[in-house]
């Protein structure tokens, strides 16, 4: 869990927060190319985190059960009204301590052991995927909102309202509501195509108020629903019953429970780079202030730390850059700052930000303590810069009066204070807030109690004010001095793929080196104690790097398995069959080529689980199964592969629908009647073989296995179905772990000498001459226990020289690719090695029955033999016994 | 294929490196003759080593060594030529060439000597039928000698091993 929330928070909050002022956006007629920019972030980040938000909207849809308080609590509260029956309306709005509810729970003292009761969670869904789901709505309300794509953001704060209702245990969460989310995301995925076409989101108005009516109507029914739970108890207590919204402003309760260790330490750095960086583009501004790239970066820098720390609820340091963005405002919209120098305020506020930062890594709270002190040093910057007039020290004097006799508020005082241009009685009067009576009334009231009394206190004020400010400034640079101790650690750079793949290929080199090294022919014969030890040492630290390089571009396949949730889902919606979606081993990691290639199949075979494999619920039912039909994702590994299973529990394989359609289509001689189930239901991976009768919009024209069997081919992958009849079946991915190293076998024929890629050999064995049988078309066949085998001779593919041409006195190595056997003929096995798989020139092309080539020991190339070629060239019937003596060459004498 | 060699050249010409390197052609001996190519195609001249198969290649494709660690392509430009082959021997090299990112091997008897062969001195090849003289960019006249430019990229993707390429995807 801690890793799913620390990616949606990444998602989320820190990305999302790279905005600009939107009023810019929109003032200028054409956009310039940096908030072109800006948008397309947001767009692009939108849709990482939609395509989080809608597995985890599903995942709470799924984790909402309808349960009986009294049975899970095991109560025994005989006397409650729900005891025994179940009913309809939650527990906590009726009971319980949520709104109006009756408070006679045995289990709750107040509204937050309601929302922590084990009930709660399993009825109105998991707390924190909750709060995940809320989150990515409110970034995504956030980032919009600033943008001014206001249709997206409508929408997005009306799925909030709902989600907050729910949240708050105010109404119960229903199906519905999923699917009405899940048609929020969809809604914003088009407004985000429509956004980044036109740049604005206008043209999704339509789309918008649709949604947004739905949205509304639903909080409407829950509430109305939930308020009819409170009608039908007689006494209710009148208090509680407001709408209360405290939660829709955004604060999140509990959240500071969400942020994990790994969060903070990724915040820390975060911020740590996103300072430094602020710090050079202070730097640069401070030289050239006419520069407005580095400015708008700059604010962008401040703006995203800001949201950090607003979102971990940092509040010192989020009121420290919430002011010095609105210097850089000022500073953006051209404000001037006379003589001062903002860069250099800013820079110590930098220093400070970096402070509350350190501590914040060694566990504090990023408290600092001459916040105040900062905060007004910047506004000094503003106040000298935007109202060249100081303000009269009367007139403040008068408004603080004002504000205290109730008079004006003080929000619009200082609105008022900063924009009129003229005398502030005038201005106030003007404006219509408040009559020249009033504020006479006002003026004379504050003076009729205290006298003199007030204004000398406030002419004393300033004098207290500065000794504490030296004291503090003092203590400030204090502080400053301790973030150059070296407090925030980086854990983490990010690289650029290409060096890695770099990285990766010299590792491989230094394998065949090291091979070279230690096999060197030159030590032959030679007693090296010590030069063993050495390369044993070496060896054994190469495979170590070996391993760590693979590691190292390996992903979970959590994400992709995510994904696949809200498919499942929109597929069991619109099949009308109910499914639900295990998922298991989504830490299972695998080569990023790995994920890219398995997505569109597992889509496929998702889809063809959901159409073909599972029953209606009808049928279901009928059969005697549960009505819900189950599908099973998981990944592991196994035997040095990634095994990826789509397992379903539904009518299985119809092997005699199969095998009817492949007879229809010519795939299959005869009536089929002596293949195996592995043979026939391999057949499924046919281009265009399908049994489906019609075709429905999710599958059935016979693509998308063929898509499958090329993407796991190009992986070097394979697959393996398994199914019983009225149980379910089961298709098995079958992945090598790692692309680039295979354990391979030596092996030889004549003086070539080739891999094969050990995974691929089922046994080795001498034959003897009687197990061997030749069929009138001359294909020899041996007998392995009771099934016959065709037999490959290696070096009539290879057009070499064998040391003999009798089977009997030569090796067979049982070779297995996709169920297919055959026996390869060599001369003789000379072992196992890892091997580094390097491709042949693309010069050459595709090399019939070689996969690649490898470098020996000894520096001589050897080739990789590709299995599944050499079971095609026996299948193809291209390698009898009489082709034998015109294909035999004579060794590569010459070359040598 | 006229006298337009030229202008062939410093259409890939990119940089004033490799303007140096107009002009210049590494010579090379097989059978009879001495040949020639263009010493921007060249990045290295190695003494034969031993080659690995590849099976259903052209007979002129011998195989694949190992460059130090990187697995290239041989060519025998011998049997490209159709000419009778001939023991590999002590003198026997192969001139690596890399042409649009792709590294071969060539096979020759013998390499002789860089050499600068200006414009004025290249003869347009010969109209003939014959298969090799497809391969020919000029005939350079060097004193009172001829050496045979030949055209790199011909000699690589000429149309049979194209065709070859294409059958096998």
């Amino acid at each position: 869990m801690p890793r799913h929330h620390y990616a949606e928070w990444n998602q989320g909050q820190v990305k999302t927060f790279k905005c600009i002022n939107a009023d810019e956006v929109k003032s200028m007629g054409n956009i310039p190319d940096d908030q072109i920019e800006i948008i397309n972030d947001f767009i692009q980040e939108s849709r990482d985190m939609l395509d989080n938000l809608e597995p985890t909207i599903i995942e709470l849809g799924q984790s909402c059960q309808k349960v009986d308080c009294w049975s899970v609590l095991n109560c025994s509260n005989k006397a409650c009204k729900r005891h025994g029956k179940s009913l309809e309306t939650p527990c906590w709005l009726d009971e319980g301590y949520v709104g109006a509810g009756l408070q006679t729970c045995v289990f709750a003292e107040a509204e937050s052991d309601c929302l922590s009761c084990q009930v709660f969670a399993l009825t109105n869904g998991d707390p924190e995927t909750m709060n995940a789901i809320f989150r990515l709505f409110h970034s995504m309300k956030g980032s919009a909102g600033f943008l001014e794509f206001d249709h997206i953001a409508h929408v997005a704060h009306l799925a909030e309202n709902l989600l907050d209702r729910i949240r708050s245990g105010k109404v119960m969460l229903e199906a519905d509501h999923v699917d009405l989310l899940c048609q929020g995301c969809d809604f914003a995925r088009e407004a985000l195509d429509y956004v980044e076409k036109n740049l604005d989101d206008q043209g999704v108005s339509e789309e918008a108020a649709g949604i947004g009516a739905l949205l509304e109507k639903a909080v409407r029914e829950a509430q109305q629903k939930a308020e009819r739970v409170h009608a039908q108890q007689d006494d209710v207590a009148a208090a509680g019953v407001e709408l209360e919204t405290e939660a829709s402003g955004g604060e999140l309760p509990g959240l500071e429970d969400l942020i994990t260790p790994e969060m903070l330490s990724r915040f820390v750095q975060e911020g740590d780079e996103l300072l430094t960086d602020s710090e050079q583009l202070l730097l640069a501004w401070g030289e050239d202030p006419g520069n407005s790239d580095s400015l708008a970066e700059l604010f962008r820098d401040i703006h995203s730390f800001k949201g950090n720390c607003g979102f971990f609820g940092f509040v010192d340091l989020e009121k420290l850059s919430h002011q010095m963005e609105t210097v850089l405002d000022a500073a953006k919209q051209g404000c001037d700052f006379g003589d001062q120098k903002p860069a250099d305020t800013l820079l110590k506020m930098v220093d400070q930000l970096r402070t509350g930062l350190g501590s914040i890594a060694d566990g504090g709270r990023g408290e600092l303590e001459n916040l105040e002190d900062s905060l007004a040093e910047m506004k000094k910057l503003l106040v000298k810069t935007d109202q060249p007039p100081a303000p009269d020290p009367e007139e403040l004097r008068l408004a603080d009066l004002l504000v205290q006799q109730g008079v004006v508020a003080s929000g619009t005082i200082a609105t008022l204070m900063r924009t009129k241009s003229r005398p502030l009685v005038d201005a106030l009067i003007g404006c219509e807030i408040a009559t020249r009576e009033q504020i006479d009334q006002a003026v004379k009231q504050a003076q009729k109690p205290s006298g003199g009394e007030k204004p000398a206190a406030e002419k004393r004020a300033p004098v207290a004010v500065k000794p504490v400010k030296a004291a503090k400034a003092v203590a400030g640079r204090a502080a400053k001095a301790a973030p150059k101790g070296g407090t925030i650690k980086r854990q983490d750079i990010r690289v650029d793929l290409d060096k890695l793949d770099k990285l990766i290929n010299l590792i491989g080199e230094m394998v065949i080196a090291e091979n070279m090294l230690v096999n060197n022919p030159d030590l032959v014969g030679l007693e090296l104690e010590n030069f063993n030890k050495a390369s044993q040492q070496m060896s054994k630290i190469v495979r170590e790097l070996q391993e760590m390089a693979m590691v190292i571009r390996m992903i979970p396949v959590s994400g992709l398995f995510r994904r696949m949730i809200r498919l499942v889902h929109d597929l069991s919606v619109k099949s009308g069959k109910k499914v639900e979606l295990e998922l298991s081993g989504e830490e299972t990691e695998v080569d990023k080529t790995v994920i890219e290639q398995i997505t569109d199949p597992l889509v496929h075979l998702l889809r063809n689980s959901l159409d073909h494999g599972l029953e209606s619920p009808e049928e279901r039912v009928a059969a005697g199964k549960p009505e819900k039909g189950v599908v099973r994702l998981s990944a592991k590994h196994e035997e040095g592969e990634v095994w990826i299973t789509v397992e379903d529990d539904g009518r299985g394989l119809n092997r005699e629908r199969i095998l009817a359609k492949a007879i229809e289509k010519g795939l299959v001689q005869g009536d089929g009647a002596e293949m195996s189930d592995r043979a026939v239901f391999n057949l499924i991976f046919q281009p265009g073989f399908s049994t489906a009768d019609k075709i429905t919009d999710i599958s059935g024209r016979g693509v998308g296995m063929d898509v499958v069997k090329q993407n796991l081919e190009k992986i070097k992958g394979k697959i393996e179905v398994y199914s019983k009849p009225g149980q379910g079946s089961s298709i098995k991915l079958r992945i090598p772990l790692t692309l680039a190293i295979i354990e391979g076998l030596m092996i030889r024929v004549g003086r070539t000498r080739c891999i094969l890629p050990l995974l691929s050999v089922r046994e080795i064995f001498r034959p003897t001459a009687e197990a061997i049988t030749h069929t009138p078309d001359g294909q020899e066949l041996v007998k392995v226990r009771e099934n016959f085998v065709p037999v490959l001779r290696l070096h009539n593919v290879l057009r070499k020289k064998p040391d003999s041409f009798v089977l009997h006195e030569g090796t067979l190595v049982v070779l297995e690719h996709q169920d297919d056997r055959i026996g390869l003929f060599v001369d003789e096995i000379l072992g196992q090695q890892q091997t580094v798989i390097k491709g042949l020139s693309n010069y050459l092309g595709n090399v019939n029955c070689a996969s690649g080539c490898t470098i020996l020991g000894n520096g001589d190339v050897c080739l990789i033999l590709d299995v599944g070629s050499l079971v095609d060239v026996v299948e193809q019937g291209l390698c009898r016994l009489d082709s034998e003596p015109a294909g035999v060459e004579m060794p590569a004498a010459a070359t040598a | 294929m006229q006298n337009n060699t030229a202008s062939a050249v410093s259409e890939d010409t990119f940089d004033l490196a490799e303007d140096t390197q107009r002009g210049k052609f590494l010579t090379f001996h097989i059978a009879d003759e001495d040949y020639g190519i263009e010493i921007r195609y060249v990045t290295e001249i190695i003494g034969i080593q031993s080659i690995t198969d590849v099976p259903d290649m052209p007979d002129y494709i011998k195989g694949v060594i190992n460059l130090r660690g990187n697995v290239i392509p041989v060519m025998d430009v011998r049997k490209r030529f159709n000419l009778p082959e001939k023991a590999y021997e002590e003198r026997t090299c192969i001139v690596v060439v890399n042409v649009d990112d792709k590294t071969v091997g060539l096979v020759v008897d013998k390499v002789n000597e860089v050499i600068d062969i200006p414009d004025g001195q290249i003869e347009p090849p010969p109209r003939t039928k014959a298969e090799s003289g497809q391969y020919i960019q000029g005939m350079g006249k060097v004193e009172d000698e001829v050496k045979i430019l030949l055209d790199v990229r011909k000699l690589l993707y000429s149309e049979d091993l194209e065709q070859m390429t294409k059958n096998s995807d």
